[in-house]
């Protein structure tokens, strides 16, 4: 899906990742082959626990790998540009152009002494050749479309003078300041209220529809996940174990750490005697051994999976890191669907 | 009610006010604004909210980390105050959201655990202490040898055991119970509800519990109380409060609370079943 005959047309697929590997000092894995895509109005969360590797995958997007943890193997193809090999200067125009960042805590990513109208508009002028003037009314338009009811006088507040959630929406405006075709949230409501994390989260499913944008949605809570995402990709040790349609991840997991998982994550239906707990811990980040990273943890582990991870091909668009799919397939056939 | 065991009545705490270093005057802000609770002998009972509901300061001033500006709270048809004997001190504890704060770095597990046991006269000697030590490690699911370590040895929901078993060595009547799992990952969550559940029903502790999470709520309590800005805002059975919500803003906080599509999977066989099959 590549443009055609010079003229630039939109690319469907905004980001593909394949067989992503990074390395931490040290010469230990924190990601090892993890392989995703993004195409244009398509919310792909990526959740896992802490030490899965879902971040350092997010940083490694957006070329933001900290001081001695490189990219030490596969491609990352955002927009045509492999971030894994660009140069300062094109990582620069990539981050807030093509792709924007949000991250967990608000406040630290805003500049407490300024004015938020003023943070914006700081970010229009560094991806565009606008006047300030401009600059000032795009920020005020920004802050409409985040859901601020008197735009015009909401940007001459500090941070301060807001909430967590209308942080965070000041926070998405300056990463859609330049106009990104891709905007990556790292937990981005983790820090946030429940009743508030529901709000944001429609926020960016709205943005992406209403956009056309590509979202990945990074967070370790399978609740939130579940109610905005379109794709799932499961991390689990620094391996991605399970990929798919996030209503079929959800409802015929094919991976048992997604499985057990999903039976440990109390929701409102569920009584204590239903939840089953995952025996052990993970592994930290760069902890896992060349097997499957599940596999001390798992139920149905055998020899070979402690030896190497197979990726196997387990429906449409579906993949998972689970050897023992026989398993799985006598299992979902059983219920009949 | 005879079998209650804390009544919480029009309890109300207030910071800030007065004036400051240049006698200008501060903001008073009141977190808690006349919050009524009767817990009774041997339920859970759940204090649910979001930041700032004021959930945790009716918890530190049921333990005693925080003095109330008005109100009275009774233990046991005695009043409880911030200078409480050490015998009502004993009968309340308090496991926090925090784990590896709530523990001090430089303590084996063991002679931690043991000094407290030593202090409060629960035995005498070395001996007994190591002994009553290793039970409770027992109880919470942790092996004899996690005494010689020190809290930095251990995984996050390891700590959390830990402070469980800090919190129940000396017998206390009430466990004070501040959001213990939320800070940790979601895979352990489960072992730790599942503990506490267990010491529930194997010890016949009645327990405060306070989360902003109705979908943990309801794998443990009996009776809830939802709060918003400092007050009851819905109270009864979990039950009923998450299936007929009265109050909007409980209706709200049930709106966002966790759910998943149910499973459509067979039975595992190994250590796992179907949902459908365990329930009940």
């Amino acid at each position: 899906m590549s443009a055609t005959n010079g003229i630039a047309t939109r690319r469907e697929t905004l980001l593909a990742v394949k067989d992503l590997g990074v390395e931490i000092p040290g010469g230990l894995r924190a990601v090892t082959e993890v392989s995703l895509s993004v195409r244009r109005g398509e919310v792909v969360g990526v959740v896992g626990e802490s030490g899965s590797g879902k971040s350092t995958t997010l940083k490694a997007i957006a070329g933001l790998l900290p001081r001695g943890v490189t990219v030490c193997e596969g491609e990352i193809d955002v927009d045509g540009l492999d971030v894994a090999k660009a140069s300062a200067r094109d990582l620069r125009r990539l981050r807030g152009g093509v792709v924007g960042m949000v991250f967990q805590e608000p406040m630290t990513a805003l500049n407490p002494t300024m004015r938020i109208g003023r943070q914006i508009a700081e970010s229009v002028s560094a991806h565009a050749k606008v006047s300030k003037k401009q600059a000032g009314a795009k920020a005020i338009e920004l802050l409409g479309e985040m859901g601020f009811k008197d735009p015009r006088h909401s940007a001459a507040l500090f941070p301060h003078e807001l909430s967590g959630g209308m942080r965070q929406r000041v926070v998405i405006a300056i990463a859609l300041a330049g106009d990104p075709s891709l905007l990556l949230c790292d937990e981005p409501t983790t820090a946030l209220d429940a009743t508030v994390t529901m709000k944001v989260l429609d926020l960016i499913l709205g943005l992406s529809a209403e956009r056309d944008i590509g979202v990945i949605l990074v967070s370790h809570d399978l609740g939130v996940a579940a109610r905005v995402c379109d794709r799932l990709v499961v991390m689990y040790g620094g391996r991605m174990v399970e990929e798919g349609p996030a209503a079929e991840v959800l409802r015929r997991p094919r991976h048992p750490y997604t499985f057990a998982l999903l039976r440990a994550v109390p929701t409102k239906d569920s009584s204590i005697d239903d939840l089953e707990a995952i025996p052990g811990a993970p592994p930290a980040a760069g902890e896992a051994g060349p097997g499957c990273p599940f596999a001390p943890r798992c139920a149905f582990a055998e020899e070979a999976c402690r030896q190497g991870v197979e990726t196997i091909e387990v429906g449409v668009g579906r993949v998972s890191a689970c050897r023992r799919q026989e398993l799985f397939a006598s299992l979902t056939e059983a219920t009949g669907e | 009610m005879n079998d209650a065991l804390l009544e919480v009545k029009d309890l109300r705490v207030g910071f800030g006010g007065g004036r400051d270093l240049f006698l200008r005057r501060r903001e008073r802000f009141e977190a808690v604004r006349g919050v009524d609770l009767t817990i009774r002998k041997g339920e859970s009972f759940a204090i649910v909210g979001e930041s700032g509901a004021g959930k945790s300061t009716v918890a530190k001033c049921i333990v005693g980390l925080q003095k109330p500006t008005s109100g009275e709270i009774r233990f046991g048809g005695e009043p409880l105050r911030v200078d409480r004997d050490s015998g009502q001190r004993r009968a309340i504890q308090m496991v926090f959201q925090d784990p590896y704060g709530s523990l001090n770095p430089r303590m084996t597990v063991g002679n931690a655990i043991g000094e407290l046991l030593r202090v409060n006269g629960m035995v005498q000697g070395k001996d007994a202490a190591r002994a009553r030590t290793a039970e409770l490690l027992a109880m919470v699911g942790l092996p004899e040898t996690a005494m010689d370590k020190r809290p930095r040895a251990f995984s996050g929901g390891q700590r959390q055991r830990i402070g469980i078993a800090r919190a129940l060595a000396i017998d206390p009547t009430l466990l004070v119970a501040d959001e213990p799992v939320s800070a940790l990952d979601v895979s352990i969550q489960a072992s730790i509800l599942i503990l506490l559940k267990r010491l529930q029903r194997e010890l016949g502790l009645t327990m405060v519990f306070i989360s902003h999470d109705l979908a943990v709520v309801k794998q443990l309590c009996d009776r809830v109380a939802v709060m918003n800005e400092g007050v009851i805002v819905e109270q009864g059975s979990v039950g009923e409060v998450l299936a007929h919500p009265k109050d909007p803003y409980t209706r709200k906080l049930l709106d966002a609370t966790t759910e998943l599509p149910p499973m459509e999977i067979a039975d595992l066989g190994i250590a796992v079943a179907p949902r459908s099959e365990t329930r009940g």
